[in-house]
């Protein structure tokens, strides 16, 4: 398969699910804070954004393994950065929380900052002259 | 370079780093969580768990740079579906947090839930012959 066919099978994937993650995020806090559920519907409509945040995951994974030793290569390197500035962060500040009362950081968080650690490898790549 | 060699590498830049990791919250834990400790100690054991963590990725950088390819893309596999079930978990737990008032997880946790879902990858691997 060429690197372009693959991305574009991933931007199959990527953009309904990222629609449907705006679309459920909205809908799920209008119906938890608008109505009295009991509490196992309120956990299983909080799944569902997550669920559109692990079928973006699997596209781009398989993005990976499907377009060409380049882009693959430097996909990895932009996905290690991110990995290695993420589980840093939520060490340091969950340290930071239970010793020095540091205030605390909502856990869903953690996925946009992984995404944004992930854009600021892709930089650093494209800097350094080596597109992704 | 051969990949024993790179395994080697991997493991005498992994091990004190996990040693580090272990050290500075299972030792340290107790001592800062006393109401008289020192507030740098604080800074200090976050700083040390942080750095460890750091070390502990720029190791698997390291192992998947100088390993053949074959090595490589199993190591990415492991990483790729333990980053992904990581991110899934928090976001979906991350919502249940926010809006079925789940209990507040600090986020130190998430580091000993990556390592494990990459050691049951890996095993995964390792059970379906293919690791050598």
């Amino acid at each position: 398969m060429t690197p372009m066919q693959a991305k574009k099978r991933y931007f199959k994937v990527f953009v309904p699910s990222m629609a449907a993650y705006i679309i459920t995020i909205f809908s799920v806090v209008t119906i938890i804070k608008s109505t009295e559920l009991p509490v196992w519907v309120q956990y299983g409509l909080a799944i569902i954004p997550a669920l559109c945040v692990w079928l973006t995951l699997w596209a781009h994974g398989r993005y990976i393994m499907e377009t060409d030793e380049y882009d693959r290569h430097r996909q990895t390197q932009a996905v290690m950065i991110a990995a290695a500035v993420t589980l840093t962060f939520s060490t340091g500040w969950g340290l930071l929380e239970m010793l020095v009362d540091a205030p605390k950081f909502p856990v869903f968080y953690i996925f946009v900052l992984f995404c944004a650690a992930y854009s600021g490898g892709c930089a650093i790549n494209a800097l350094r002259g080596k597109t992704v | 370079m051969t990949p024993e060699k790179a395994g080697f590498r991997f493991t005498v830049l992994y091990t004190p780093a996990t040693l580090m990791f272990v050290f500075a919250n299972a030792l340290m834990g107790p001592f800062l969580a006393r109401a008289d400790s020192p507030l740098f100690a604080h800074y200090i054991g976050a700083a040390l768990t942080a750095f460890a963590v750091l070390v502990g990725s720029f190791a698997f950088a390291r192992v998947m740079k100088d390993s053949d390819e074959y090595l490589r893309k199993l190591t990415f596999e492991s990483l790729g579906v333990a980053t992904a079930l990581t991110l899934t978990f928090t976001a979906a737990y991350g919502y249940l947090m926010t809006f079925a008032a789940a209990p507040h997880v600090s986020l130190i946790f998430i580091v000993p839930l990556f390592a494990t879902f990459f050691a049951l990858t890996t095993g995964y691997q390792f059970a379906t012959g293919k690791f050598k």
